[in-house]
């Protein structure tokens, strides 16, 4: 790793290495030497060919300038939605139990992440630099009310390195549903190396959604893991709209039979957002099944990058998957990188992949026009038909009406 | 209603229309015929204002508007309405969601309320019937796995719903069984006042057996060479257009 960002990250270390080890232990420490010998992804890493995140990082970011000042004038309950549930608060990364609302019944608590195998450099540094994570248990048979986690992010008086981490466990037949939203406030930039990790026990069913619309300063490492166990059921929604950076890993583990995953994206991005989703999908055991669906709309300088990953393993007979991956380009400065891969071992199963890359369809416009719908109008009527179809499985109808209501926002002013 | 004077046009520095004059008074409707490649579809192309289309001599006045000057959804909103030769199929928007934007910002450019749900489903199964087309099909996203007949029927539809003043059909017959033509043609009927005019562009004169054209005009490389009434349509049908040609001259030898 560049030397000025070891010394950076080294210093952010000691300044506060009283606190990690009186709250948790030496893995922190084998944590950050991990992540020490290990560099940012740069272009010549594969997965990280289109979003360098060393070079973005270097741009935009200085580990040097990082705040540790925990105060914040933000009101965290104004943001919280209406509605019952656990409303579960983070600032700059840590879980704020006290700042919380919880229902009496679930089990949520402080924790650490105590994992002493490191995927990556930003897996590393998520445990060497989260001091309270968050740990969501919810016990067989149970069937809680939505969990509503918001991530704050106060960089009024300095950057912001935030590096949350979520743990889910879903016991037998259990149904969690989850909405993760970021709120931020202050212009100095914010980094968020974010890790959530899901099991899902037998018989249960995890939804997660999640609504990315970050200013133009906060650059997101996301990376979700998932674990799902036989005849478990999972679902991930995301709708990336605004950030200088959002990378998004989704790794989905099906280790027992008849599982069934869901994953739905779409991003509508313009200026000079760039949104990146990798995917993958590890068929392990017979009869299961995974769909996937990322719809994106790209103007003016955007740039998103696509890569999903389905494997099928030889013992996985039966399997179904499926993946497509759409895009409307809008403008001539607007990229899109999109890379279906899938990688079949088995020889009983029905698989299928596309992307397609397509333009406004002046037809149809035309059509619009001509029976008197004005251009934006008719624009946003296509485009809005088009990024429908990745809504359909939000659980929350609310949800959907707030993704709508930006959609709309962003299409028609 | 419509005046159209000297229209020259060109696609892709190709001249496709090259010099077209006609007259067109409410309560009239006109067939233009042809050969194909004569600048039927250009035609109404030009008229309902597709892009792509160079207008390099002549004028267009539609009510006292200069038409070249207005926008698509403008000329829709005036009270020009395309029933086009191909309608698109559009995923994802219903026809009833599409055609409740439509009206209502034709109304509110006429400077009338917009309706409101109720109002605009009295309408849609009044005029639902005249086509004989069903709920259910509107309800669907816009064309998308109709029938060929089902589109030509739903263009019908959409035309009862703006009531225009210029209908333009576009070869509206092509591709129609008898009893789809015969619908159809019902509808198109039915719409016919002394205050609107329907241009029928078409290669049969079997469509005016049902449709009776009160002027018939024969378009021949980009020009308007012959008018008459439906006998004309008559001796088309039976001699073809080598006749034409051979009195007009083809400059393009196939």
């Amino acid at each position: 790793m560049d030397i000025s960002v070891i010394n950076s990250i080294q210093d952010q270390y000691n300044k506060n290495e009283a606190t990690y080890l009186s709250s948790s232990l030496s893995h922190r420490k084998s944590a950050l030497d991990f992540a020490l010998l290990h560099n940012f992804p740069s272009r010549k890493n594969e997965e990280y060919k289109y979003t360098p995140v060393d070079r973005i990082l270097k741009k935009n970011f200085d580990f040097e300038k990082i705040t540790t000042s925990k105060t914040t004038a933000l009101h965290f309950e104004d943001h919280f939605y209406k509605l019952k549930g656990n409303h579960l608060v983070f600032l700059n990364g840590n879980y704020l139990p006290a700042r919380s609302e919880l229902l009496n019944d679930v089990c949520c608590q402080s924790a650490t992440d105590s994992d002493q195998s490191f995927k990556d450099v930003f897996d590393a540094l998520n445990v060497a630099f989260c001091e309270n994570s968050l740990k969501i248990e919810v016990s067989e048979n149970y069937r809680p009310q939505p969990f509503f986690i918001y991530y704050f992010y106060d960089s009024e008086q300095g950057q912001v390195f935030g590096n949350p981490n979520t743990q889910i466990t879903a016991h037998s037949n259990t149904h969690i549903q989850i909405l993760e939203k970021t709120i931020s406030t202050g212009n100095h930039p914010v980094f968020i190396n974010k890790k959530v990790s899901v099991d899902v026990k037998a018989n249960a069913e995890v939804n997660i959604t999640k609504i990315q619309n970050y200013k133009k300063h906060v650059f997101q490492v996301y990376n979700l893991e998932v674990n799902q166990d036989t005849q478990s059921k999972f679902n991930s929604n995301v709708y990336s709209f605004e950030g200088g950076l959002i990378r998004n890993n989704l790794s989905i583990n099906q280790l027992g039979e008849h599982c069934e995953s869901h994953m739905h994206g779409l991003y509508l991005i313009t200026g000079h957002t760039h949104v990146d989703n990798h995917t993958a999908v590890n068929h392990t055991q017979p009869h299961s099944y995974s769909n996937e669906l990322y719809k994106g709309i790209l103007d003016e300088n955007s740039r998103a990058v696509f890569n999903g990953k389905i494997f099928v393993r030889p013992e996985a007979q039966k399997t179904n998957a499926f993946q497509s991956n759409q895009n409307i380009n809008l403008s001539d400065a607007a990229s899109i990188y999109t890379k279906p891969q899938l990688e079949i071992w088995a020889d009983d199963v029905k698989c299928s992949h596309g992307c397609t890359v397509g333009q406004m369809d002046e037809e149809a416009l035309f059509y619009l026009r001509a029976r008197g719908i004005g251009k934006n109008q008719a624009k946003a009527l296509i485009l809005i038909a088009f990024a429908k179809q990745s809504l359909e499985y939000i659980p929350f109808e609310f949800v959907k009406e707030e993704i709508d209501t930006i959609i709309r926002k962003r299409l028609i002013g | 209603m419509i005046s159209i004077k000297n229209l020259h046009a060109n696609i892709e520095g190709k001249e496709i229309l090259k010099g077209i004059n006609l007259e067109i008074k409410a309560g009239e409707v006109h067939a233009i015929m042809g050969p194909n490649g004569s600048g039927k579809s250009t035609l109404a192309s030009v008229l309902a204002g597709r892009d792509g289309y160079e207008i390099m001599k002549g004028s267009i006045v539609f009510e006292n508007k200069n038409l070249l000057d207005l926008e698509a959804e403008e000329r829709a909103r005036e009270g020009i309405f395309l029933a086009f030769q191909y309608p698109v199929e559009i995923p994802g928007v219903s026809t009833t969601n599409f055609l409740k934007t439509a009206i209502n910002q034709i109304r509110q450019h006429r400077g009338k309320k917009s309706l409101d749900a109720v109002a605009f489903l009295k309408l849609m199964k009044s005029k639902m019937k005249l086509v004989e087309i069903d709920q259910a099909l509107l309800s669907r996203s816009l064309n998308e796995g109709f029938s060929g007949g089902e589109k030509k029927r739903n263009e019908i539809f959409q035309m009862a719903m703006l009531e225009p003043k210029l209908a333009i059909l576009d070869e509206t017959d092509s591709g129609l069984d008898i009893d789809a033509l015969r619908i159809v043609s019902h509808g198109v009927n039915s719409l016919k006042s002394k205050d609107n005019a329907i241009i029928l562009i078409t290669h049969y004169q079997r469509l005016l057996d049902y449709i009776l054209p009160d002027f018939v005009h024969v378009l021949f490389d980009g020009k308007i060479v012959k008018t008459g009434d439906k006998s004309l349509a008559m001796e088309l049908e039976k001699k073809g257009y080598d006749w034409i040609k051979a009195e007009h001259g083809s400059l393009e030898t196939i």
